[in-house]
């Protein structure tokens, strides 16, 4: 049985390795084949700081909030294996800042260590009035991607470089589960207005001594158009651009000054940081993630589909942070396709 | 007394800071600070320079706290100022653990670091052999940087700085008019304080940048510092030793310790071994002198024996020094209206 997973970001090869963790022993034929026209480190997950953190309001998407703490906590039994260096995965603290009081968000009892902000830590922040503690998890795209690949490539998984034009180009050359995770460029295989570019800008820094992340919010603005500070293993990242329907990655001077200008006055040090690098991207927007499967029209044995569809796209700036959610509940899908298609001796087990 | 000429011995973080902190209550004082070693060679550069108090037997509890809330309130300053990098202060988060329940939940200090607060048994359970912790930010100062920085702004100010070996105070009484004894450990020969003791510490600095947040056990001997550019493992707390030498066997158990509070140490790269000798007492001895021989008075203030907190306490005791030379320049000026009259 041949999968094709189309993208190799931060979904598609965590879509992959947890469909072959649950499924290679099951199905003994089944061969994963992963095919993408970018890979670490020039995909959109490498460019993201890592920081495991939805956002402030899941709009009632109880899913996601459910995917993001099935992440969390699969991140957190890592935390201490030898593996996690490796993998970049690390606890870090820090801040949310508000200009105006907000309710707590769906992760407050998620993270670890929640609270508000003391009036004397709020004097760190001049012009904020109300803000959150609390500890997470760092999750480096540059790390985990690569540790992501050396898995894939010792359970035997092909990679393929090379963009696909159409789910039938894959499909039909015998493949019978394609895994579309690919993020922005989903709307070139199938068309999603749902799906829209967020675009976003950051400067790397050298500043080894922020140890804290610092997520500031304006609520009139948006998510991620205010500034932010997120220390990683070997740079700083400094960002706080969020434009919707914008689709150039270009580095725009304009951005870069308002970065700049606004993590300075957050934190007066930084003007003595070195900048080793900017990076622009496109988060892949969409109301929802859409994770839902999708049959590739008929086949030859009727009521039995030529090929199936699991689309797992539309994280936004949330995909590191919902990734592992996502791939269980992708997995979810293969072993219902797998159920029709009878392909195992025995029934699965009904997973919660 | 135009310009009281004052000496400061000991150029480590407790005689840069009080150098300082006299320039600043008496600017027309000319300041000279004469040390045997400067930065990066003191007993300071070993020190991971965590702002978490120790507690002195026989200075008065708010006393400490007094010394720690201003040290405290002029790094906290610092650190979030444009010069907080090049003077090595910066705000870290973390967690003190306990194997057992502390007798006080509660520390003298638990108000004056930021978000004090017990963990939560979330947090716990990344420490299983750990049964109650606190969590808080604090600040750490890293040296050489902090020390430098003291040491720039000394010499903005005008003070000199020499390498010199002072063998005895008086070898001092021609050439100063006061002299400020901040000699640490130094202070067991140079004054013949039988009271101060080593107490010998072993520290590695290693290379682990993805360590971002302090892990300190409570019997204060396993502790896990992230600083700017090394991550200060540490230690071990050694009565009245006296060696310098770092010791292979210490450095392993202070590695096997360390990583089985952060299992990810055992990725560390470029372990260095730095060993330093904690100039202790049961208190702090901030306090004013008159030596006198053979009809000659020299007037000197120590500032001394900070063992295992002198970063906590160091602006408070460097303040309180400061206002000892005061009184030593006021009952000189006195003494010398006296002469003349």
């Amino acid at each position: 049985m041949r999968v094709a997973i189309l993208g190799a970001g931060v979904i598609g090869l965590s879509s992959a390795l947890c469909i072959h963790e649950q499924f290679h022993s099951l199905v003994p034929s089944l061969e994963l084949e992963v095919y993408a026209d970018h890979f670490t480190p020039h995909t959109t997950s490498d460019g993201a700081a890592g920081l495991w953190q939805p956002y402030l309001s899941d709009h009632g998407n109880l899913q996601e909030t459910l995917w993001n703490k099935e992440t969390f906590d699969y991140l957190l039994r890592h935390l201490h294996s030898p593996a996690a260096k490796e993998m970049g995965l690390f606890l870090i603290s820090g801040y949310n800042l508000f200009t105006e009081p907000v309710p707590d968000p769906s992760w407050r009892n998620i993270v670890l260590g929640f609270r508000n902000l003391t009036p004397k830590e709020l004097e760190l922040f001049p012009g904020y009035s109300h803000g959150w503690f609390n500890t997470a998890l760092m999750l480096e795209g540059r790390s985990y991607l690569p540790w992501l690949t050396n898995r894939l490539t010792q359970r035997g998984v092909k990679f393929f470089h090379k963009k696909v034009e159409s789910f039938q180009e894959v499909s039909g050359g015998g493949v019978d589960v394609v895994l579309n995770c690919t993020g922005m460029r989903a709307g070139d295989l199938q068309p999603d207005p749902e799906l829209q570019p967020g675009r976003g800008q950051i400067i790397k820094v050298l500043a080894p001594w922020v140890k804290h992340f610092i997520i500031t919010h304006d609520l009139k603005s948006g998510i991620y158009n205010s500034p932010y500070v997120i220390p990683g293993s070997e740079f700083t990242v400094l960002g706080g651009i969020y434009q919707h329907g914008n689709w150039s990655q270009e580095i725009s001077a304009k951005d870069h000054k308002s970065i700049w200008d606004s993590c300075c006055r957050l934190l007066p040090a930084l003007q003595k940081a070195k900048i080793v690098g900017e990076w622009s991207g496109l988060r892949p927007a969409r109301p929802w993630v859409r994770l839902e499967r999708e049959s590739l029209g008929q086949g030859e044995v009727p009521a039995q589909p030529r090929g199936w569809v699991i689309h797992n796209y539309g994280h936004g700036g949330f995909g590191i942070t919902i990734h592992w959610g996502c791939a269980m509940a992708a997995a979810r899908l293969f072993g219902s396709i797998l159920q029709e298609k009878k392909h195992l001796a025995r029934p699965l087990q009904p997973r919660l | 007394m135009a310009s009281p000429k004052v000496a400061v011995v000991g150029a480590g973080l407790i005689g840069l800071s009080t150098a300082l902190c006299v320039t600043e209550t008496c600017p027309s004082c000319s300041v000279t600070v004469l040390s045997e070693h400067f930065s990066p060679n003191t007993t300071s550069d070993v020190a991971a320079g965590m702002l978490i108090p120790h507690t002195y037997p026989d200075t008065p509890i708010h006393t400490q706290k007094q010394w720690f809330k201003e040290t405290f309130t002029y790094l906290f300053a610092i650190s979030n100022s444009a010069e907080a990098s090049e003077a090595g202060i910066h705000l870290v988060s973390g967690w003190q653990v306990f194997k057992s329940t502390p007798k006080e939940e509660l520390p003298f200090w638990s108000d004056i670091v930021l978000g004090f607060r017990p963990m939560s048994q979330a947090e716990l359970q990344k420490f299983p052999q750990h049964r109650f912790g606190q969590a808080f930010t604090t600040l750490k100062c890293d040296c050489p940087p902090y020390l430098l920085w003291l040491e720039k702004r000394l010499k903005a100010t005008g003070a000199q700085m020499f390498t010199r070996k002072v063998s005895d105070l008086w070898e001092l009484h021609s050439e100063y008019d006061i002299v400020v004894n901040c000699t640490g450990m130094g202070a067991h020969q140079l004054v013949g304080d039988k009271k101060l003791l080593p107490v010998r510490g072993q520290v590695l600095k290693v290379h682990a940048p993805w360590v971002k947040n302090f892990i300190r056990d409570g019997d204060g001997l396993t502790y896990i510092y992230p600083g700017i550019h090394w991550v200060t493992l540490g230690g071990t707390r050694e009565k009245e030793s006296w060696s310098l030498s770092p010791d292979p066997g210490t450095t392993k158990d202070i590695f096997d310790r360390c990583c089985s509070l952060e299992p990810s140490l055992q990725g560390a790269q470029d372990v260095e071994v730095k060993v330093g000798l904690r100039p202790s007492r049961q208190c702090v001895r901030v306090q004013r002198e008159v030596l006198s021989q053979g009809g000659v008075k020299l007037p000197v203030v120590h500032n001394y024996g900070h063992g295992a907190g002198g970063f906590s306490v160091h602006r408070g005791t460097a303040k309180e020094a400061a206002r000892l030379v005061e009184e030593c320049i006021s009952a000189l000026q006195a003494s010398s209206l006296t002469a003349k009259l």
